[in-house]
């Protein structure tokens, strides 16, 4: 018995020896000729310490050592480490170490572990906050998991004061003055570079309604004719499965639907399951209020499903079921263009999902919106009280918020990565290939391009080069992306009316909006509220249950048989929530939030313009 | 005499002394942990450190009282799948017993084998597998399409009618050549010389498996029915959160997947562990119980 | 000898046969999805039934390329190896302990360990325990909580129950000891039971990855199970990462997904996990199968 131990040991050592000790990423596809132009790196990077100036006069960044380089290990917790073998091991880890002298480890903290290692105090140093309502990071500080961070700041975060000062104070006025959090999400307006692709909504695609005629659409219901066009034109997938316009899944609870519509029509998020009218500032109860947007959203699919354009499976599938559907060709709607496409093999090369012109009157997420407070607790991080040097903590955060190091997070290394080419700073070498879908699908997973972006306070902003922090942000960019994508071209094509300076989809977008037929949003109506409002335990309880209550029912919601039985779900459940008392716990936000306005108003500068066009949507959602 | 007496005293507290150490240890690592009871009466939330809690008394089981057709309803689940389960615990033993018969022994080694697989496949994919099967588009409803017969639309993964018979038939897939391992083992440990006796005597094939097999293979499955008694309200978490779906929500949540969704979902955690607690004593009752009736029944018992 | 079998007995062979091939066919089908799965294209492994589609060995080989594979392995037939012995050991010796009628408070002892099957205080009161324990950061965290298993303690127990009693007596008598007894006589004649919860350990402990995730932080002490997991959630990330790319690059970041999707990174956990315990699993097995037992009682 103890020999054939012994025995299989050897074997499985043997074994897992052969396959490989190098942490070699792997690169399993052909790499065909890169992209010309850009491929080039600058010869003299990174060692050059001259003033440069870049295409618009500005002077070129420069990596420095900061001031204190004392050795020093900080670990993070609750970002996903989307590096292969540890960010400490990529290029980006060593750049960090080399200039800051700190060595970054990224420790994986989900929801169990996050409460047990919050209840016995063992944090990592510094730790990214996810919280919707603000109980998380409140029950975190009361209980003395985060450490104030005013003297901090004021010594040795000027970088981070630099970026998000506005939306500090605010987070800083809900907990007595004392900062505690570090938002991120603080953006500022970029009308010269609309997003590729655009926000949440209902992405079709775009080839199946070319084929039809891509006829004219008039707002929702005739959206939803149009799909039904598109199904009764192509009935089935490549693969002769039965087909279907549009489809949901369930392991995100009711995300599908109250997370898509809204922004189609103007709303935006408030708090919790709660959302504000962005042209009027308005609240309405999203559960109570027959006529909220969300109910707009589930009667969406109560009336797709009346039309037979509803995957049956929508209420039984999974996120990664609806994928497969989407990339084989069985499903032609998704919530977003990129975050499940069409296999190209399977359904051709001008297979793409964007949003129609005319389907709704607002297109969300063309313009990266002017936004001081950024996301407010979601998403902010902090210092935690395990943190034994909370200084060099500090000294990282600052580090990361000032241009280089924001660069060198969202885009790699100066010279290898990116560099100043005829003094526009662009990507370049594998890392290009990579996002070009050219080379290495790999690279970027590998050397941990973004997977420490939400260190830095703000995501999108200018830096002193004159240029975008994100690279991969900006026109010259997209049309580089463009060149790759069939599918977006053929979009273009037929949407820009002949003009070639628009010349991606998000620039289609932007045309629509500056002509009247769709909606854009440059600035929120209000300033995000999410920094100002926190609710209460009760509060948050009542619509957590309230919204498992709803995910109960959307079966006899949706597959009701017509209005009238649709119409009798719906009371049921609204006189329901009302018996469990979800109307008492709501009234709380209507006294917050017009405390909120309140505040704001008097204190956010430059954020209370009117919207753009004065844009008159009353008309927009009428039935053919 | 008075030699015996003390020999009988000294052996019996010789035994509880080499207990000891190993009751040491059980305290150590299983009761221990239980202080974490008391945060069942307290006003924890998530990220809330240990030393910073208050105690609020009995709130969160009054609570509890409040939702009470919730846990009804949960709790209805958990006794109807348990109940399916324990209706189908021959199922192991008989198929050990079949499995024994087979004549070659390479063949029923690789059976075996090849029965355990489902154990180790995770739920999660087993839903995959499932639905790649039971979808609108799936293996079943194209093969029916190809036959010309009339298809699916609602697909089993959301017919609420089917929910408990499909998990149940799910759970006997995944678990019985895991579990006929022990009735094996059992079975191994018959003395040949019985069978042989009893071929001799006359006695065919059923007769060798009802008479010698069959009790021989009852005080394992007594066990194991007993202990699948007092786990009647413990259904596992895993397999009813991936088949999770609005359509069978109704009838698939169980009470542990409900204790998940107290403390992670709705972060009512001091109340999770207060249903945790219930469960519990609930469970230990249910021990003496059976074990009354065992004495009942069978003459001896069991704890 | 057994050629004149009944008619009876013919269709009841025949029929046996053929409903334990059936479930068989039913057992293998799926782990063949399983690793056609595995080595299928990413989104492509869903629709494969009988054959990969886009037949390739990324995840595999992204798998394998880590640095701390080799070292993972190790740790994971140590810890699995280590585990099984001490466990099995103690709770074979608790169990027989338990059957010892002379024991004072026999009952209230053996209703001691039983209880503990019921209880549980969740995931804070163990991590901090264990911490206090200095069960930290250290091996003897995958070990030493293990030791007791009181369900394999019953199954244990009631097989040796069914052991001759005068074994024992007779050893007794002849002045043997307890542990004497346990080791030489008890262990011996247990064989398949001790296969079996030999099996029930080993498989147990090459499964677990919760102790390493919240307890163990020290890299060279990761476990084959973790690093699965960390596979299994960074390409559950990279696909939610490609949305936070701020929609450019649909086109890089598309064909990735294509290629690893999370769950056909699920199958190649399976695989990995499954194949070293069917390399091992044929040792175990031999003992279950019937004709061990050989008239120890007789003389």
């Amino acid at each position: 018995m103890k020999k054939k131990f012994l025995r299989m040991v050897a074997i499985l050592l043997t074994m897992s020896l052969i396959s490989g000790c190098g942490s070699n990423p792997t690169n399993d596809d052909s790499s065909s000729a890169a992209v010309a132009d850009t491929a080039k790196p600058s010869s003299d990077a990174a060692s050059d310490t001259s003033d440069k100036t870049t295409a618009t006069g500005a002077a070129q960044l420069k990596l420095e050592p900061i001031a204190d380089t004392t050795p020093c290990t900080i670990t993070i917790g609750g970002l996903n480490d989307v590096t292969t073998s540890g960010i400490e091991n990529t290029g980006i880890g060593k750049k960090i170490l080399e200039l800051t002298g700190i060595t970054v480890e990224l420790v994986d903290v989900d929801g169990t572990k996050l409460t047990t290692l919050a209840a016995s105090g063992d944090l990592p140093d510094i730790l990214y906050v996810g919280d919707t309502t603000g109980l998380l990071t409140k029950s975190l500080i009361e209980s003395g998991n985060l450490i104030p961070l005013n003297d901090l700041l004021e010594t040795r975060g000027q970088n981070t004061i630099a970026r998000a000062e506005t939306a500090i104070n605010h987070l800083k006025a809900q907990t007595d003055g004392i900062a505690y959090v570090i938002p991120t999400g603080i953006t500022s307006l970029a009308m010269d570079d609309p997003q590729y692709n655009g926000g949440n909504g209902f992405y079709t695609r775009f080839d199946l309604y070319s084929g039809i005629g891509a006829p004219e659409i008039n707002g929702m219901d005739s959206f939803l004719n149009t799909l039904q066009q598109v199904q009764q034109a192509y009935p089935t997938s490549p693969d002769g499965k039965k087909a279907y316009a549009l489809s949901a899944w369930t392991d995100w609870g009711i995300w599908p639907y109250y997370n898509i519509l809204p922004g189609l029509m103007g709303y935006e998020s408030l708090v919790v399951n709660q959302y504000v009218n962005r042209y009027t500032g308005e609240w309405t109860s999203s559960f109570l209020d027959p006529q909220s947007v969300f109910w707009q959203g589930i009667e969406f699919y109560f009336k797709a499903n009346q039309l037979g354009i509803l995957d049956p499976d929508a209420l039984t599938q999974g996120w990664s079921q609806l994928g497969t559907k989407i990339a084989n060709g069985e499903v032609y709607t998704c919530c977003a263009g990129n975050w499940s496409v069409p296999d190209k093999a399977v359904c051709g090369d001008e297979a793409g999902l964007f949003l129609l012109p005319g389907s709704f009157p607002v297109i969300p997420g063309v313009y990266t919106e002017e936004s001081e407070l950024g996301w407010g607790f979601y998403n902010s991080h902090a210092i935690t009280s395990a943190c034994e040097n909370p200084e060099r903590a500090m000294d990282l955060l600052n580090f990361f918020d000032s241009p280089e190091g924001a660069r060198l997070l969202f885009n790699g290394i100066m010279g290898v990565d990116w560099d100043y080419i005829d003094g526009v700073p662009q990507p370049i070498g594998e890392y290009l290939d990579c996002l070009l879908g050219l080379g290495s699908t790999t690279y970027i997973s590998d050397n941990g391009m973004g997977c420490l972006q939400y260190m830095s306070a703000a995501t999108a902003w200018t830096c002193p080069d004159g240029y975008s922090a994100n690279l991969t942000t900006s026109t010259a960019y997209y049309n580089l992306v463009m060149q790759q994508d069939k599918a977006a071209q053929k979009f273009v094509a037929e949407n820009n009316n002949g003009d070639a300076s628009i010349s991606y989809p998000g620039k289609v977008y932007a045309m629509l909006g500056t002509e009247g037929v769709m909606h854009n949003m440059t600035h929120f109506a209000w300033p995000s509220f999410a920094g100002l409002i926190t609710v209460s335990t009760e509060f948050s309880k009542a619509e957590a249950n309230a919204e498992t209550y709803i995910e109960g029912k959307l079966g006899e919601l949706i597959l009701a048989k017509d209005q009238e039985a649709f119409n009798a779900a719906q009371n049921k459940v609204i006189e329901e929530l009302k018996a469990q008392g979800l109307e008492t716990a709501e009234e709380e936000l209507v006294e917050k939030l017009q405390a909120a306005k309140e505040q704001l108003q008097s204190q956010v500068v430059g954020n209370t313009a009117p919207l753009d066009n004065g844009f008159d949507i009353s008309g927009m959602n009428k039935a053919p | 005499m008075k030699t015996a007496a003390r020999f009988r005293v000294s052996s019996g507290m010789k035994y509880l002394l080499i207990a000891l150490p190993f009751m040491i240890f059980t305290f150590m690592f299983s009761y221990v942990p239980l202080f974490g009871w008391l945060i069942a009466f307290t006003d924890y939330t998530i990220g809330t450190r240990i030393t910073a809690l208050q105690f609020t008394g009995f709130s969160a089981f009054t609570d509890i009282l409040k939702q009470k057709n919730e846990v009804l309803r949960v709790t209805t689940n958990s006794l109807a799948m348990s109940g399916l389960g324990l209706l189908s615990s021959p199922l192991a033993a008989l198929f050990a017993i079949m499995l024994n018969e087979i004549k070659s022994k390479k063949l029923r080694q690789f059976i075996q084998t090849a029965t355990t697989f489902p154990n180790f496949i995770s739920w999660i994919v087993v839903y995959g597998f499932a639905f790649s099967i039971f979808s609108n588009n799936g293996l079943l409803n194209t093969l029916l399409g190809q036959l010309g017969l009339p298809q699916s639309s609602t697909g089993l993964l959301g017919d609420t009618r089917y929910v408990w018979v499909f998990q149940l038939f799910l759970q006997i897939w995944k678990g019985l050549g895991w579990g006929a391992i022990i009735y094996l083992a059992a079975i191994a440990g018959i003395d040949q010389e019985l069978y042989e006796a009893a071929e001799i005597d006359g006695a065919n094939k059923f007769a060798r498996i009802r008479y010698i097999t069959i009790p021989s293979l009852m005080p394992t499955y007594f066990v194991l029915l007993i202990l699948a008694i007092t786990n009647i309200l413990n259904n596992g978490f895993d397999q009813y959160f991936v088949f999770y779906n609005p359509m069978v929500a109704n009838k698939i949540e169980v009470l542990d997947y409900f204790i998940y969704k107290l403390a992670f979902i709705m972060n009512e955690m001091p109340m999770s562990i207060a249903v945790g607690m219930i469960k519990s004593f609930i469970s230990i009752a249910l021990i003496f119980l059976a074990n009354q009736a065992s004495k009942k029944i069978r003459g001896t018992s069991i704890f | 000898m057994k050629f004149i079998k009944s008619k009876s007995e013919k269709i009841f062979y025949v029929v046996n046969l053929c409903i334990i091939l059936l479930f068989t066919f039913m057992c293998l089908y799926p782990i063949w999805y399983v690793i056609i799965g595995s080595v299928s294209s990413g989104v492509r492994a869903h629709t494969a039934f009988l054959w990969p589609k886009g037949f390739s060995l990324t995840t595999y080989k992204t798998f394998f390329s880590r640095s701390d594979i080799g070292l993972a392995f190790l740790i994971s037939i140590l810890k699995t190896a280590v585990g099984t012995v001490l466990s099995v050991f103690f709770t074979s010796m608790l169990a027989y302990l338990v059957t010892q009628q002379k024991m004072l408070f026999r009952k209230f002892v053996y209703r001691y360990f039983i209880v503990t099957m019921y209880v549980s205080g969740g995931m804070i009161p163990w991590y901090i325990t264990m911490k206090s324990y200095g069960l930290y950061n250290n091996f003897f965290v995958y070990v030493i909580p293990g030791i007791l298993s009181v369900f394999n303690m019953i199954l244990v127990k009631t097989f040796v129950e069914s052991l001759p009693a005068s074994l024992e007596e007779s050893a007794k008598l002849d002045g043997a000891g307890f542990v004497t007894i346990f080791v030489k006589i008890i262990l011996p004649l247990s064989k398949p039971i001790i296969a079996t919860i030999s099996v029930y350990t080993a498989v147990g402990q090459w499964n677990s990855w919760i102790d390493n995730y919240i307890l163990v932080h020290t890299k060279s002490l990761k476990t084959l199970q973790l690093l699965l997991y960390e596979y299994l959630n960074k390409a559950t990330s990279l696909a939610s990462q490609m949305k936070n790319i701020a929609n450019t690059a649909g086109v890089a970041n598309a064909e990735a997904a294509f290629k690893v999707t999370p769950d056909s990174v699920r199958m190649t956990m399976i695989v990995i996990t499954i194949i070293p315990i069917m390399l091992v699993y044929p040792f175990a097995q031999k003992y279950f199968t019937k004709g061990i037992m050989i008239g120890a009682v007789k003389g």
